[in-house]
């Protein structure tokens, strides 16, 4: 039984009884039908994050010709099928059509391109579009470029287009997206034992971490009293808590035959998507992201892992106090105890399950339609053994947690060798 | 309709349509349900989680919102202003002034003069704090000194009063370049020095008043003021771009502009032209320093909707 059969009882696998029975016994039991068609990264392409000189066709083309260029067995555009690109709003870019931008430096004229846009997870929603697609039959290879240019524009600009992604109501009520999160974080702070010192930590933490990656936009130490004295952005939220606003581009190629482009591929081995309200308010228990821990449970149900398996994590730092909460949405940490794992140092770079490695979204930076490929390069380095300085030893199975808005989107992806 | 405050936050950077930080939060009814809420600046300082309150409905240039009215008496919040070369003359009637509205003082000046002891026991004996600090306002390490010093002691600074300043007249042609730059440092650096140190702490606390003591001098061009007019010219300049940058952090920035006014400075001035300055005046009179005093008090207890102006003090002597 091939992989193209596999799917077809996948996708008619609505039967009753045994005959549904058995067909999830052979879905879930993958070896009796052969190769499982496992969807491979097998290149990648990464500008620097930062504010840089770059507009967005630069980015593209730079992020398009590194992950070709990366191929280790060689590759034709002509056999890249589709490209899709993530971008958040084209606002910051002045462009539409970067679909079709993207395409003329593919150079294959038979591909066709498109954009995905999905918050601050946009990134990786074109990813599980991508793969989606290959598992379909639909494609063979997929080329995902994620690009933002955010400095463009003065800070207040940027925040007012970031904006544009809040709930309705919360917008007009004059609340940021900082200010989202800040209403959210103070309920949380309010209900669970964490602390303004933890929340310091997570941002020397990424900040250190960042020091090791050269793609990162802010290499500098930072202490926690910078980090406690700086200005407020949204009370509670502070200057050190927030993200960069950078620009970058990064990019990954998708395979259903990985071994013909690498030898050393790595698999997404499963990926969830999930929703929430886009508004605090109407969330169940808005000190729960519950869209990252439904997007969790289908990756870890469908990589047929638990947290306990994961070596190490990307998380959605886009404001540090926010990152505990992610720990707990991904089951690392039970709920209300996510800070445990900073002050217990399990986190850290040398810690147990070390989060964040690239320096995170607070200083690795923040280009929000690039940020999920980068998150998604990253691990493709560190499971390849190839993340140099930052290399977490013996690294096999990755998470990848990215939500958008404050917790409206979420996808949670698993990957290993 | 009753509900309980269950979170809140205080934009600071925020997106249009709103150019200045807004206050919101979130309630929740007495069925549990949650709702959007905004919260006027005034009560930020004393929310707590848990407080109940009244949620009313409001029609605001942006629309109609609900807002949260906590059900507990304001606190007196404490009031604190610098005033700078405030030991005598319009300096001094401001600090008295202020402390008659309510605000500790913080007298400042590049000496402590014979009187000043006796001023903060006015200001005491009017039910205020005051402290004296030592500033020369065109050394910014001092300047910042003072300012920190102020915080250190009352916990915040809600009002700068720029009157800080002297004069060397002189025409251009006998003025030395020494005699420039003196009135320059004092009576323009001074005013940025203060401002630059003071504006952190007004951001961070959410707000400020800043008055810039100038004068009619920079509008008419007195003779023999070269230096001064120009300073002073320079701190009304200097006022409109305070105001405008940061009106978003709810600081507001005047400037004063006192014509003939009882001071040491008209005191000395030769008979002669003492005579034909009145003779100029519709009111026929020098103003006090306490007239000059009340249009400050005014600016930083009433003028909420007023900043980036220049205001006039002198009988119609200059219109």
């Amino acid at each position: 039984m091939d992989k193209f059969v596999a799917m077809h009882i996948r996708r008619t696998a609505s039967l009753d009884g045994f005959l549904h029975e058995a067909v999830i016994f052979l879905l879930d039991n993958q070896q009796l039908l052969g190769d499982r068609m496992e969807v491979g990264i097998v290149s990648y392409g990464h500008t620097k994050f930062g504010v840089l000189e770059e507009d967005t066709p630069d980015l593209i083309k730079k992020a398009i010709e590194g992950c070709l260029n990366n191929v280790e067995k060689g590759i034709s555009p002509k056999e890249i099928e589709c490209i899709i690109v993530s971008c958040v709003d084209n606002a910051f870019s002045e462009q539409h059509q970067t679909g079709t931008l993207a395409w003329e430096y593919l150079g294959n004229p038979d591909a066709y391109g498109f954009k995905v846009e999905s918050a601050c997870v946009s990134g990786s929603m074109a990813i599980y579009q991508g793969r989606k697609m290959i598992e379909a039959g639909m494609a063979k290879n997929v080329l995902i470029v994620g690009f933002e240019k955010m400095n463009k524009f003065p800070t207040d600009k940027v925040t007012e287009i970031l904006t544009h992604g809040s709930s309705p109501e919360e917008r007009r009520y004059g609340i940021t997206q900082p200010g989202a999160y800040a209403l959210l974080i103070r309920l949380y702070a309010q209900k669970y034992d964490v602390t303004e010192r933890d929340w310091a930590e997570i941002s020397v933490k990424n900040h250190k971490n960042a020091l090791r990656n050269p793609w990162a936009h802010l290499q500098k130490d930072i202490t926690v009293e910078q980090v406690m004295n700086s200005r407020m952005i949204a009370d509670p939220i502070r200057l050190f808590h927030c993200s960069t606003i950078s620009d970058g581009a990064a990019s990954i190629l998708l395979s259903a035959d990985p071994r013909k482009y690498t030898d050393t591929p790595v698999f997404i081995k499963g990926m969830g998507v999930a929703h929430d309200y886009m508004s605090v308010i109407d969330r169940e228990d808005p000190t729960v992201l519950l869209c990252s821990k439904r997007a969790a449970d289908q990756a870890y149900k469908e990589a047929g892992k638990t947290p306990k398996d994961i070596s190490l994590a990307e998380v959605h730092d886009a404001f540090t106090p926010v990152e505990p909460m992610c720990y707990e949405a991904v089951g690392f940490a039970e709920k209300g105890e996510g800070s445990k794992l900073v002050r217990e140092g399990v986190v850290m770079f040398d810690g147990s399950l070390p989060v964040n490695v690239s320096g995170g979204l607070k200083a690795k930076g923040h280009p929000v339609g690039a940020t999920h490929v980068g998150t998604m390069v990253e691990m493709f380095l560190q499971l390849r053994g190839e993340a140099d300085k930052r290399q977490v030893p013996d690294a096999e199975t990755a998470l990848i947690e990215g939500h958008g808005g404050t917790g409206s989107v979420a996808v949670v992806s698993i990957l290993g060798r | 309709m009753k509900a309980k405050l269950i979170s809140y936050t205080d934009v600071a950077v925020p997106t249009p349509p709103y150019r200045t930080s807004t206050k919101s939060g979130i309630v929740e009814d007495e069925e549990g349900k949650r709702l959007l809420v905004r919260i006027e600046d005034e009560y930020y300082p004393i929310l707590k989680i848990g407080m109940e309150g009244e949620v009313e409905e409001r029609r605001t240039d942006f629309g109609t919102f609900n807002f949260f009215i906590p059900a507990v008496k304001k606190e007196e919040k404490r009031k604190v202003a610098i005033v700078t070369g405030a030991s005598r003359g319009i300096g001094k009637a401001i600090a008295f002034e202020l402390a008659r509205s309510g605000f500790d003082v913080v007298i400042s000046d590049i000496e402590k003069a014979d009187e000043c002891e006796e001023n903060m026991k006015r200001i005491k004996e009017l039910g205020r704090e005051s402290i004296f600090v030592k500033a020369d306002v065109s050394d910014f390490n001092q300047v910042e000194n003072m300012v920190k010093e102020t915080v250190e002691k009352f916990g915040r600074v809600d009002v700068l009063i720029n009157n800080a300043g002297l004069n060397i007249d002189k025409l251009v042609t006998t003025m030395t370049l020494e005699q420039w730059q003196k009135v320059i440092d004092v009576d323009l650096n001074g005013v940025f020095n203060c401002t630059k140190a003071i504006l952190p702490y007004m951001i961070q606390q959410g707000g400020g008043r800043i008055v810039n003591v100038s004068s009619m001098s920079a509008l008419d061009g007195a003779v023999g003021q070269a230096n001064y007019a120009a300073a002073k010219g320079g701190i009304i300049s200097f006022t409109k771009v305070i105001a405008k940058e940061y009106a978003q952090y709810n600081i507001l920035c005047n400037a004063i502009a006192p014509g003939f006014i009882r001071t040491r400075m008209t005191d000395a001035m030769p008979p002669g032209l003492f005579r034909d300055r009145l003779a100029r005046n519709p009111l026929g009179r020098r103003g006090e320093p306490e007239e000059v005093a009340k249009l400050v008090r005014f600016l930083v207890t009433e003028g909420d909707y007023i900043t980036g102006q220049v205001i006039g003090i002198n009988a119609g002597e200059y219109v």
